[in-house]
């Protein structure tokens, strides 16, 4: 099994301001459309914020100490209704907050789950090859699912915090100014464990990711392949193998769960910070009851340093949140600064049609790090050309299809179309020039239809029902309970022949100019195996194509069995090279 | 039924869901005991020791505050205010470590129980589910349900549950222990909480709908990143790109959108129901009013600042309590979605009395009158009979979509005949034990699957031998030498995606997996469709070995690869239309001799050459 091979950041868990600033200015663009909203979420509401937090308990301390003796009940009427008014402005200020950063968080969201997405499927076939489809749907999901959420709620939170707290614990200080000492005792040691038990969690997040992923990689190998799993009654052995990969994750998940809980017990305000508070507070009775302080004196010292040091802890707090959901922000950008190994051009060939002529010239290919598949492999196919591949298995027919599909890139040599450098061209438009019927009958779960048109961008119903009745799918699609827009399932109402019938019926859906074929015919039965070679021959008159059919199906070994032959079998000689 | 209408039925589920009950919880509770009976000193601890010790621990501190102001600082004694102020933070201390390490670490290590346990078993039955169930639920759907599903059910059994207990038992002692202090505060708070529950209620049922619909956005947003990654050759080859793209963008903002709603609501439940918000507000009321009793001299300061102290701390566990109450809500729906699922009656399963194979196993198939269909509107074997002797060769031919691969689906026992009977060695083949059963069998479909393992693994896949056989002969058998050699490491090289082989290779991968389970009975499934000649020629060889003296079943299109076989089986309108051996077939000039024709025919003319077009 090789698992997560995405190449990783080496991580011991170790924070740096600087790795996090890199990280967040790696997500600047995500930010930049924004700008309003991270205005509001930056500064107006945590001003706001700031300002209410920290006069509401002023009030108290006027209500008590000046407003009260006066006994003027107008005053505190005032007084009281201000205090309501001010609890409910700064509650609806946080709404209104909590508004924004969801909503910003939604926005980087789309933008960046899109950014992804499209990176994606711009990555070669190696990247998909290389990685299990759970694991790519993790990183794809949950990770930047993680990521917006740091950009749009963790990062505004703990900004907000690191305002609030300070007004309030400013405000504190200048009512008295010896909680600081305490807050001085205090700190030091405290942010130490905080930063060291964020460590141990990062380590925890990212393995818990990874033992995740990988529980999800093989649930997805066997749902996908059930039928062969019962086959074999390898049912046990599967849930015994399932156990086994469960293990690291469930480890990770316990250690996630043993730091949140020193989290929520020490670091966490209601920890460490309130314990401490209560210490200086029993400690400061020492002089009360030496007669230094009154007893009002006592209760207001009291609140004052658990007011201090509270405000203080909480931006800690959310700073290790920031830490923590990094590591679901780097996991992303390892793979948004993976380069495809088939990149594209700055201004790519945007041709409208294509003549068809194919030509390769001493290209090498080799899978990884594999042993060579093509060596200097030379031929050209003039535009119009019926050409057929065959060889023995292994020996690279599929290959030469991939290249021809810019799946991979050659390691040396060029494959030209129409004269110009597959690389040159703008890999979308091209690829949306050819008509293609892959090895294994392939169908998206939705309707037939939906599966027929899938990525065509001009399709009319004329063209669908000529496709149809190209590759013989009439008679059972209008046999179907709703026709063209049947559901299909996951493999039950359609056999594996009419299945591959409606993929080349969905190549010759397309307005192409090259069709390739790649033993589209394997599984169909004989008669309607014969009516669809008919009729794309006769489909074939009428514009330029070329067809490259891999190895011998029926339908190819017409092919070779006709004109081309002698050229056919010289390549495959030179293709078995 | 599609993804789509499945999804649109949880929604359905999580709506009608019905509210919570003691005792649905408790049927909840009963079902899962079984698997947590196991763990009971966690489970003691969790629901007994650290409830109480956190509670005691809780309530003391603000006492000891109250002893500090009404006794030691009267006498000023510093001895008592050391001893009292050292008591409180000792006591807070422990609350720390008891309600919230200890508790969490053992929460979570029984919740890891949980999962390997319960996941495991959910996984096994998932595997155990007929093949009806697994070809009309998409992949991105199963696995949801087999990783989500049941974390959220540990975190049910193991964190919600528990939490409550602990926060009800603090709750209580707390509010116990303000009454014996002074118990007219208390009356007024339970005077006022009604209205403040009914908000709350009204508010979380709401939050409720809301979660219920961002999970199935969830849902819909994995399903459709699964099966375009699943697929991702189609894509790149259509050039579609912008098309998947444009379908994934669409369920993302569906689930961004519902997303946003529910954590905003979670927001407004923290203003609205949290200890921060209205409650605390009213609490604030209540302490101010107990103020007014301690100038009237009915109070003393102590308590006062006591009372204040244990309000706050009341308040706390109530807000907890109330979101956990609706944790165990939403939990409720995965937990219970998760018992249905492993008692399912779609399940294939054993039933009463079934027997062993023993070694004199045959391989006799008859089929009696068999009726099948996959959805009832449209049969597809109606009336099927035929027998076959132990060692004999036949094939079954047909239009496309006939039923032929339906025959090998039932063989296989992976669906159940409407009607008629299957009989093998002339039992009823659901009177055999179903894993002694299917050991029988040997398969090669006609696209091959291969496992993310080794190449050892992927051929001893349907082995069962107590000694794994010598795996010599079958590679030799099938061709494989040449690829076994020229892999890095051999017969242990992992073979990942689609990329270390070709599709014929793979092919002979599986011809050498049937090899190697020595099966009695081999069943193929148009095997050399997809291979070239030389390829082809391999697994027609390795066929041949693995399946001599064996009942053998095939299906092909190729006639040509037929003509040797004992018997050809011809299927047509769901029914037997014609059987025997091939030169017989063709002297009654049906349907075969139609088929055989036209494939002849067709291979002997030279058609015309296709023109180059102009």
């Amino acid at each position: 099994m090789s698992t997560t091979a995405i190449k990783q950041v080496p991580d011991s868990g170790r924070l740096g301001l600087a790795r996090q600033a890199r990280v967040i200015r790696r997500y600047a663009p995500y930010y930049k459309r924004h700008w309003v909203k991270l205005f509001l979420v930056f500064l107006i509401t945590p001003l706001v914020g700031a300002v209410f937090n920290a006069l509401l308990p002023v009030l108290s301390i006027l209500l008590i100490d000046e407003v009260l003796p006066r006994g003027d009940y107008l005053w505190v009427v005032l007084f009281v209704t201000a205090t309501a008014f001010g609890a409910v402005l700064r509650d609806v200020n946080f709404l209104l907050e909590s508004f924004i950063r969801f909503n910003l968080k939604m926005e980087v969201l789309r933008d960046l789950g899109r950014d992804f997405y499209t990176h994606m499927l711009k990555m070669s076939m190696a990247f998909h090859t290389e990685h299990p489809v759970g694991e790519r749907i993790f990183r794809t999901f949950i990770d930047t699912h993680d990521a917006a959420r740091m950009l749009g709620v963790s990062l505004p939170t703990a900004a907000a915090m690191v305002l609030q707290g300070l007004a309030v614990t400013g405000i504190t200080l200048f009512i008295d100014w010896r909680p600081a000492v305490a807050i001085a005792l205090f700190f030091p040691p405290y942010v130490a464990l905080t930063l060291y038990l964020t460590r141990l969690w990062r380590r925890f997040d990212r393995a818990m990711r990874e033992g995740r992923a990988g529980v999800t990689a093989h649930l997805q190998e066997t749902y996908a392949n059930v039928m062969v799993v019962k086959a074999a009654t390898r049912e046990d052995d599967e849930a015994k193998r399932y156990r086994t990969r469960l293990r690291p994750f469930l480890r990770s998940f316990y250690g996630w769960f043993v730091c949140e809980g020193f989290q929520e017990g020490l670091v966490h305000p209601a920890g460490l910070a309130v314990i401490f508070s209560a210490l200086m507070g029993f400690m400061l009775g020492y002089l009360h009851i030496q007669g230094q302080i009154t007893l009002g004196q006592w209760v207001a010292l009291q609140g004052l340093i658990a007011g201090g040091l509270i405000p203080l802890a909480t931006v800690i707090l959310h700073y290790q949140t920031l830490c923590r959901e990094m590591v679901a922000a780097e996991r992303v950008l390892e793979v948004l600064q993976r380069e495809s190994q088939t990149p594209d051009p700055a201004a790519g060939h945007r041709p409208e049609r294509l003549q068809g002529s194919i030509a390769f010239d001493r290209v090498s290919f080799a899978y990884g790090d594999e042993p060579p598949l093509l060596k200097d492999l030379s031929f050209t196919i003039k535009a119009g050309e019926h050409v057929a591949f065959v060889g023995n298995s292994g020996c690279g027919k599929s290959t030469l299809l991939h290249l021809l599909l810019r799946f991979y890139d050659p390691q040396s040599g060029a494959i030209r179309i129409d004269g110009i450098d597959l690389r040159e061209y703008d890999r979308y438009r091209y690829r949306r020039r050819l008509g293609v019927v892959l090895q294994r009958p392939r169908l998206f779960p939705g309707t037939v239809r939906e599966n027929l048109v899938h990525g065509a961008a001009h399709h009319t119903p004329e063209m669908v029902e000529r496709a149809l009745a190209l590759a013989d799918c009439t008679d059972f699609v209008h046999q179907l309970p709703q026709g063209l827009d049947t559901v299909m399932d996951e493999g039950g109402n359609l056999s594996g022949g009419q299945k591959q019938r409606l993929t080349l019926a969905r190549a010759l859906a397309r307005d192409f100019d090259i069709l390739l074929l790649d033993e589209p015919l394997a599984s169909v039965d004989v008669d309607s195996e014969l009516r669809i070679y008919e009729a794309v021959r006769r489909a074939s008159g009428a514009r330029p194509w070329s067809t490259l059919p891999t190895p011998l199906t029926p339908f190819a070994t017409w092919i070779a069995y006709s004109s081309l032959m002698p050229a056919a079998s010289r390549r495959a000689e030179a293709t078995t090279t | 039924m599609s993804s789509a209408q499945v999804l649109e039925k949880d929604v359905k589920d999580a709506k009608s869901a019905p509210p919570l009950t003691v005792g649905r919880t408790f049927q909840v509770l009963v079902r899962f005991f079984p698997l947590l009976r196991p763990l009971w000193p966690q489970l003691i601890l969790l629901f007994l020791v650290l409830p109480l010790a956190g509670s005691v621990t809780s309530v003391v501190p603000a006492l000891c505050n109250r002893m500090i102001i009404d006794v030691a600082f009267p006498r000023k004694s510093v001895k008592m205010l050391a001893a009292f102020g050292g008591m409180a933070v000792l006591m807070m201390l422990m609350e720390r470590l008891l309600s919230v390490i200890v508790r969490n670490a053992t929460s979570a290590h029984l919740r890891t129980r949980v999962i390997e346990g319960l996941g495991t078993r959910f996984y096994r039955n998932m595997l155990g589910l007929d093949l009806r169930y697994h070809q009309s639920t998409p992949v991105g759907e199963k696995i949801f349900r087999s990783d989500t599903d049941i974390i959220d059910t540990a975190e049910l059994l193991g964190l919600a549950f528990p939490m409550t207990v602990q926060y009800l038992c603090q709750f209580l002692v707390t509010v116990l222990t303000i009454c014996l202090i002074d118990w007219r505060p208390m009356a007024i708070a339970a005077a006022c909480s009604p209205v403040f529950l009914l908000v709350a209620q009204q508010f979380f049922n709401y939050y409720r709908k809301v979660d219920a619909r961002q999970r199935v956005e969830g849902e819909k947003l994995t399903a459709q990143v699964e099966q375009s990654l699943a697929n991702v050759a189609v894509i790149y080859a259509h050039g579609a790109r912008s098309h998947s793209r444009f379908q994934y963008y669409r369920a993302l903002v569906r689930y961004s959108l519902a997303n946003m709603l529910y954590w905003f609501l979670q927001q407004v439940s923290i203003v609205v129901v949290w200890p921060s918000g209205l409650p605390a507000t009213m609490a604030g009321y209540l302490i101010g009013l107990c103020g007014y009793w301690v100038i009237t001299g009915s109070m003393t300061l102590g308590q006062w600042q006591a009372i204040g102290l244990l309000i706050i701390q009341a308040i706390v566990p109530l807000g907890i309590l109330l979101n956990y109450y609706q944790v165990i809500r939403l939990r409720m729906v995965p937990a219970e979605r998760v018992l249905s699922l492993l008692d399912s009656e779609k399940r294939i399963g054993e039933r009463p009395g079934t027997r062993p194979i023993e070694a004199g196993f045959r391989g006799d198939i008859e089929f009696k009158d068999v009726c099948f269909a996959y959805t009832p509107e449209k049969p597809v074997l109606r009336g099927v009979s035929f027998s076959i002797r132990a060692g004999r060769r036949v094939a079954f031919v047909g239009p496309s979509g006939i039923g032929k691969s339906t025959i090998l689906n039932l063989l296989l026992r992976f669906y159940e005949p409407d009607d008629g009977q299957i009989l093998v060695d002339g039992e009823d083949i659901r009177s055999y034990r179903l894993a002694d059963y299917r050991r029988q069998f040997g398969i090669v479909l006609q696209s091959p699957v291969i496992f993310e393992r080794t190449l050892r693994e992927n051929i001893l896949y349907g082995a069962h031998q107590e000694t794994p056989p010598d795996l010599g002969p079958v590679i030799r058998g099938t061709g494989l030498t040449g690829v076994v050699a020229a892999l890095p490491h051999g017969l242990d090289t992992p073979l990942c995606g689609d990329g270390s082989l070709s599709l014929g290779q793979k092919q002979c991968v599986t011809v050498a997996r049937c090899m190697a389970g020595e099966p009695r009975l081999v069943l193929l499934d148009e095997p050399t469709s997809l291979g070239d000649p030389a390829s082809k020629q391999a697994i027609v060889e390795g066929i041949d070995m693995a399946a001599s003296g064996k009942t053998t079943v095939f299906i092909s299109h190729d006639l040509l690869t037929l003509r040797n076989l004992d018997e050809i089986i011809v299927l047509n309108e769901g029914v037997v239309w014609e059987r025997g051996t091939h030169a017989e077939l063709l002297a009654r000039g049906g349907l075969y001799h139609g088929l055989w024709t036209m494939q002849t025919q067709r291979r002997v003319d030279t058609p015309t050459p296709g023109e180059p077009a102009p």
